[in-house]
């Protein structure tokens, strides 16, 4: 068989794991935009240790759901993926919003 | 108001990879969907050509695929007829008709989908609940043509409705519940041990 | 009462209609496109409360299993639940799209008798099709079944005399709408909105014949069920939020649509090989294990992408906005399409679990939550946008008369949702332990997990919440009815000429 199921002991932790692995990685992607949004710093150290949660999640996800082979690289994709794309996503905000009008508090310091 | 958006931010950069993006995924699916439907055309090793009926079937553990999967047996003909390959696609093809005008769906599902009042369907054939595979037949048909009599509610007090489902309506149903529980659903459903496989 | 009496009141009940009528065709707030699309959004609201009517009849049903036994069995309530749902969406987004065509394309709608006529033969259909679910509810096993009464495939069960209908329907919607955008100004908005809509009527077309092969049968019908609910209605919605968020909130135009065109990218990219997840067990090779694997767990990359997007607003904006309750709506959307599509759905979608969740309560748990959070919130957000502008656009900031009728209404249905969303999902948590996994799915495995306490108990509760998330409902009704009658200020006026071209 190419997957090997899920152990009946370990169905509430795959459920689980999988679940925090999406609600982890929104957690830090939150928390970056905030830490940039705010320029506060320690929002970072937040941002990390959601990060750090959603690895821990996405190791346990990977073996209660038995990845061996080809499935290990949905785990990286999970690990890497998350990781940049937050941060993707906020330069392509503040790329795209780049000709803000005066209205908005950001292009007030930048553009004038 | 000066700033320039650099270029793989621009609304051009990504109109062009929303298309080919969406092109790609499509032109794949595509490709994917002559090959799936190829594998999986009536007679193939996937799905079974109807005349299957006549034969008896089981669902049993695969050590080698580490999974259930249907095996086909020896003979072993629907109401004690065998049947040609077009007589039997005939017959398949009433009782899916039949599924489908009875609205079968909104309360069973079928290869686990649909609703979830009822049971799954796709091993139905197979389930012990029909106690010997001798009298199974009988006990189907007289099932769907008065569940209410013959209900089978497990405690639960859910009862089948009556359909006005005909005779040949009712056969026609067995023959595609059986047909349909030698489809290769990739070890779907897991652990069900069918009629006769009892250790 | 004698009949005369009855015919009597029946007259002064149809004049009285028709007065009204004239009168709001008479609005002067609103273009010939919004009188249409408030057509559509009146019969999207009480198809929403149909929805709500018959998921409660069906939700009894598990309570109390001989209730309405052989009058309205499960099977029909539970199809009218859905069919109710799937077509309110359909007649929020036709209803939307008409509501700014003229605005987006800057002309009036071409041909819009044709549309109108449209939807008077799509509500008429819809009437009749409802009423043979009802009362003739089912029929032999041949085709005149199929083309008259009922095709027999969830979501898509209407007969294929309607199904004809509705492509007729589709195709008239279409023509308005390309050839508005042919005549008037093509946008970006305009581009992917014509092009999903071909999506979205062409892939009606794979649900639209019979095949005795129920694996070929399946293997279209999702290309139909999915690659609308989670690609072209997602798309759809994309162009709409646009619009709406032009102008809600004033963003720009080129922001919009750049962002129209990542969202594209990325549910498309997602999305449609996410198809997948689907073709686990219906007879289909097991390549697909990998591929729906690997797309599913892609899914929800567009949802978080949204958190970094919305928090990035919320500094540059602060929520500043003309409309309360359309806001408050959006961010139910938000957070609603993130936890019902995305959490809800990641958690039961790899092979690996699937195999035992696959067609129990998960589902509809699942189901529940993502088509409220990603559509019904949406459809309502705009509403609440075209009742403000029928009142003439008038204030709908905050201290409204009567403002705690939208909030209690939008609280009730969200946390009535969230209540059934959670009953249901310990249903299936027990049903895929017990039933799939212990008892190995047979009959006699089904039903000791359908006998549980735990199941049991979800249903209750399931019961409990449903009738909060029907109350939430009616209140809704009523606040649409009632918003904005009677304010005077003027509504505000945010990000000044800012969706201009």
């Amino acid at each position: 068989m190419l997957v090997e199921p899920v152990a009946l002991s370990d169905f509430f932790l795959s459920f689980f794991s999988a679940a925090m692995i999406i609600l982890s990685a929104a957690l830090y992607a939150a928390l970056y935009a905030w830490a940039k949004i705010k320029t506060r710093p320690r929002f970072y150290w937040g941002a990390w240790l959601a990060y750090a949660a959603l690895l821990v999640c996405i190791g346990i996800f990977s073996t209660v759901n038995h990845f061996t082979g080809y499935w290990l690289w949905l785990s990286l994709s999970l690990a890497v993926g998350y990781a940049f794309m937050p941060r993707f996503i906020w330069r392509l905000c503040v790329a795209t919003h780049a000709e803000e009008p005066e209205h908005s508090h950001q292009s007030g310091g930048r553009h004038d | 108001m000066t700033e320039q958006v650099p270029r793989w931010a621009s609304e051009t950069f990504w109109k062009k990879t929303a298309i080919w993006v969406t092109g790609g995924s499509f032109v794949l699916l595509v490709i994917l969907t002559f090959d799936s439907l190829s594998q999986i055309t009536a007679g193939g090793s996937r799905v079974q050509a109807y005349g299957v009926i006549n034969k008896d079937v089981s669902y049993r553990f695969d050590k080698a695929k580490q999974r259930y999967q249907p095996v086909i047996g020896g003979n072993a003909p629907l109401f004690g007829k065998t049947l040609s390959e077009e007589e039997a696609e005939k017959l398949v093809d009433l009782g899916k008709k039949t599924v489908q005008a009875k609205n079968c769906m909104n309360c069973h599902t079928l290869l686990g989908n649909g609703a979830y009042y009822a049971p799954d369907l796709t091993k139905a054939w197979l389930d012990q609940g029909w106690i010997a595979k001798e009298s199974r037949e009988q006990m189907m048909v007289d099932f769907l043509l008065d569940p209410e009599k013959n209900a089978r509610t497990f405690g639960s007090n859910r009862k089948m409705p009556n359909l006005d489902i005909t005779q040949p309506e009712a056969e026609a149903i067995v023959a595609f519940l059986k047909w349909m529980s030698t489809i290769d659903t990739n070890g779907f459903p897991h652990n069900f041990k069918a009629i006769g496989e009892e250790e | 009462m004698t009949l005369q009496a009855y015919q009597e009141k029946a007259a002064v009940c149809w004049a009285d209609c028709k007065q009204r009528y004239a009168v709001f065709m008479a609005n002067p707030h609103l273009s010939g496109g919004q009188k249409l699309a408030v057509h559509y959004f009146t019969v999207a609201m009480v198809l929403f409360m149909a929805q709500l009517l018959f998921g409660l009849l069906a939700g009894l049903q598990f309570l109390f299993p001989s209730f309405l036994y052989e009058i309205l069995d499960f099977n029909v309530n539970r199809m009218v639940h859905i069919n109710a749902m799937v077509v309110w969406m359909l007649y929020g987004f036709i209803g939307s799209v008409y509501w700014f065509l003229e605005d987006e394309s800057g002309v009036e709608i071409v041909g819009l008798k044709w549309g109108r006529l449209a939807f008077w033969v799509l509500t008429g259909a819809v009437a009749i099709v409802v009423l043979v679910y009802l009362f003739i509810q089912f029929g032999a096993g041949n085709d005149t079944s199929l083309w008259l009464i009922n095709e027999g495939r969830e979501y898509i069960e209407a007969p294929r005399w309607a199904d004809i209908g509705i492509v007729a329907v589709v195709l008239t919607f279409f023509y308005n709408v390309a050839a508005t955008f042919a005549k008037g100004k093509w946008s970006g908005i305009a581009g992917v909105l014509t092009l999903d809509l071909v999506a979205l009527a062409g892939l009606y077309l794979a649900g639209m014949f019979y095949v005795t092969n129920i694996s070929v049968d399946q293997y279209w019908w999702w290309w139909v069920i999915h690659l609308w609910v989670e690609a072209t209605w997602e798309v759809l919605v994309g162009c709409i939020m646009a619009w709406s968020l032009m102008k809600l909130l004033g963003v720009r135009r080129q922001v919009v649509q750049t962002w129209l065109y990542i969202e594209v990218a990325l549910m498309f990219g997602s999305g449609i090989l996410g198809l997948g997840h689907h073709y686990f067990w219906i007879g289909t090779p097991e390549y697909w294990f990998t591929i729906g694997g690997f797309f599913s767990a892609l899914e929800p990359i567009p949802l978080v992408a949204m958190v970094v997007h919305s928090i990035y607003d919320s500094g540059v904006h602060r929520f500043k906005n003309s409309n309360h309750p359309a806001l408050a709506w959006v961010i139910a959307h938000a957070f609603g399409n993130f936890l019902g599509a995305g959490v809800w759905g990641f958690m039961h979608t790899l092979p690996q679990i699937n195999l035992y969740t696959h067609g129990t309560q998960w589902s509809a748990s699942h189901g529940h939550l993502a088509f409220f959070g990603a559509y019904a919130t949406i459809n309502i957000a705009f509403f609440y946008l075209a009742v403000q502008q029928a009142r003439g656009n008038v204030w709908m900031g905050g201290d409204l008369v009567n403002g705690w009728r939208w909030k209690t209404a939008a609280v009730l249905l969200n946390l009535g949702v969230l209540g059934m969303t959670v009953a249901l999902l310990i249903a299936g948590y027990e049903q895929s332990f017990i039933e799939r996994a212990v008892e190995g799915s047979t009959w006699a495995g089904y039903f000791a997990a359908q006998n549980h306490p735990w199941f049991m108990q979800a249903m209750v509760w399931r019961m409990v919440f449903g009738l909060m998330t029907a109350a939430g409902g009616g209140l809704l009704f009523w606040d649409l009815l009632e918003i904005g009658k009677g304010e005077q200020r003027p509504a505000a006026i945010i990000g000044d000429a800012a969706t201009a071209e």
